[in-house]
């Protein structure tokens, strides 16, 4: 598609007025095209002007007082979860939490995060640090111990926050499984954006779910993990 | 760093502060855009509560995946005021039967403080909402139309085509023409700190 043409598609993609397969694509057309990306950002004071014809408000003081009281309250029970995560793998009882080499398998574990962690209090949505696999012969760029991603589910509902992923080929996509009763199901099909991120909303319910994976799979994803695990997020 | 020097960083460099979960860095980037993200909110969920529960579960999702921001889309306002947009859709959506207001012209009954009790920064902001409404009315009718559908209403471009009833390539076009039109308008005669004002 030639560039005046892809205007439209990332005018619509700015308005978020885009179906998810559509802003995917244009994700992936703005990752290679420095001239897109330059409209993007010369459309983005118009965007920016669109808020501002609302009727201005003041918020309720109430509103950042909680909106701080939890941002704290998240740092405390964080440095509080490191604390004891250093302190368990200082001990033969961390040796649980760290994932072993499996000669049956091809799965080599070379960055792992101690998985399953709830980042906040019981009252609210846990948020569940994924745990990281990366097979040992890999030969996508960019591969490393640097994986990281969040699972925020309130229930029924949850996203995946993407951190740190490397970009994949352009026929590979990386794909979200819900794990309920013994089956993985196919969810949502990602992209990272060039600086490793992304945030998606996993489709499907994960009521009864006991687990969210993430493997790497032919363009536009599979029915049944065709790849290993290289992320995973159990679930109670 | 102390508040007064966070005061004084541009907003890509208060994010690189966030992403290593400084709430310092947050909370100035809070009083920064909050106002607009809660104003946002309500005019999209139209109740003072949802929009205060929208705004905060948008703020505590950029405070956890700060991360997520990438400069070469956007400003970190606008990508903050899309947050609160989307979680604004979403809420919407799960309320049972409610549609979403779909007037671009906002002329909601809301509270309203007199002049003479705004701060500086709200009065700001009230002057810069009608100048912006102002110039939004000059937009043709069919591309503010459009904006207002995608925007605030949450309508997909496929949504909007069938409920308009008009070609998809016909949607998409009157979004970019309107939005370059805005554009344009603000590199003309809105003061933008922006030397790029003709089309990339």
């Amino acid at each position: 598609m030639a560039h005046e043409a892809y205007r439209d598609e990332v005018a619509a993609y700015a308005l978020g007025a885009l179906e998810s397969s559509e802003r995917f694509e244009v994700e992936r057309h703005l990752d290679g095209c420095k001239k897109c990306r330059e409209y993007l950002l010369w459309l983005d004071p118009a965007l920016g002007l669109l808020p501002m014809s609302v009727d201005q408000l003041r918020p309720p003081r109430q509103l950042k007082r909680s909106v701080m009281g939890e941002v704290h309250a998240e740092l405390k029970a964080t440095r509080k979860t490191e604390r004891e995560r250093k302190r368990a793998s200082r001990g033969l009882w961390g040796s649980i939490w760290r994932p072993v080499t499996a000669a049956a398998v091809s799965l080599v574990l070379i960055a792992g995060v101690v998985g399953g962690y709830a980042l906040r209090g019981d009252d609210e949505p846990p948020v569940v640090a994924m745990q990281a696999f990366i097979e040992a012969n890999s030969t996508e760029s960019g591969v490393g111990p640097a994986l990281a991603a969040t699972l925020e589910h309130d229930g029924a509902e949850g996203t995946l926050h993407v951190e740190k992923m490397p970009a994949l080929a352009k026929d590979k996509v990386y794909q979200a499984w819900i794990q309920r009763d013994g089956r993985m199901e196919p969810s949502t099909v990602f992209v990272v954006n060039s600086d490793g991120r992304n945030e998606v909303a996993i489709e499907g319910s994960l009521e009864g779910a006991t687990g969210v994976y993430i493997t790497r799979e032919p363009e536009p994803g599979s029915k049944h993990p065709t790849f290993p695990v290289i992320m995973r997020a159990p679930l109670n | 760093m102390n508040r007064d020097a966070l005061q004084k960083l541009a907003d890509e460099d208060l994010m690189v502060l966030v992403e290593r979960k400084d709430p310092q860095a947050f909370e100035v980037l809070y009083d920064r855009h909050g106002g607009a993200a809660y104003s946002l909110a309500h005019r999209i969920v139209g109740s003072p509560e949802a929009a205060e529960d929208v705004t905060q579960e948008a703020f505590l999702s950029i405070w956890r995946s700060g991360a997520r921001f990438d400069a070469t889309r956007g400003s970190v306002r606008s990508w903050t005021l899309g947050v609160v947009r989307n979680r604004s859709i979403d809420a919407l959506r799960r309320q049972a039967g409610k549609a979403p207001k779909l007037d671009f012209d906002d002329d909601a009954t809301l509270e309203a403080q007199p002049a003479s009790q705004l701060t500086d920064s709200e009065a700001i902001r009230r002057e810069t909402a009608s100048q912006v409404r102002g110039a939004l009315r000059n937009l043709p009718r069919e591309q503010s139309e459009v904006i207002g559908l995608a925007y605030f209403g949450g309508f997909t471009h496929s949504e909007i085509a069938q409920m308009l009833s008009m070609p998809l390539g016909t949607v998409k076009g009157r979004m970019r023409l309107g939005l370059e039109k805005i554009r344009l308008a603000l590199a003309e005669g809105m003061g933008i700190a922006d030397s790029s004002g003709a089309l990339p």
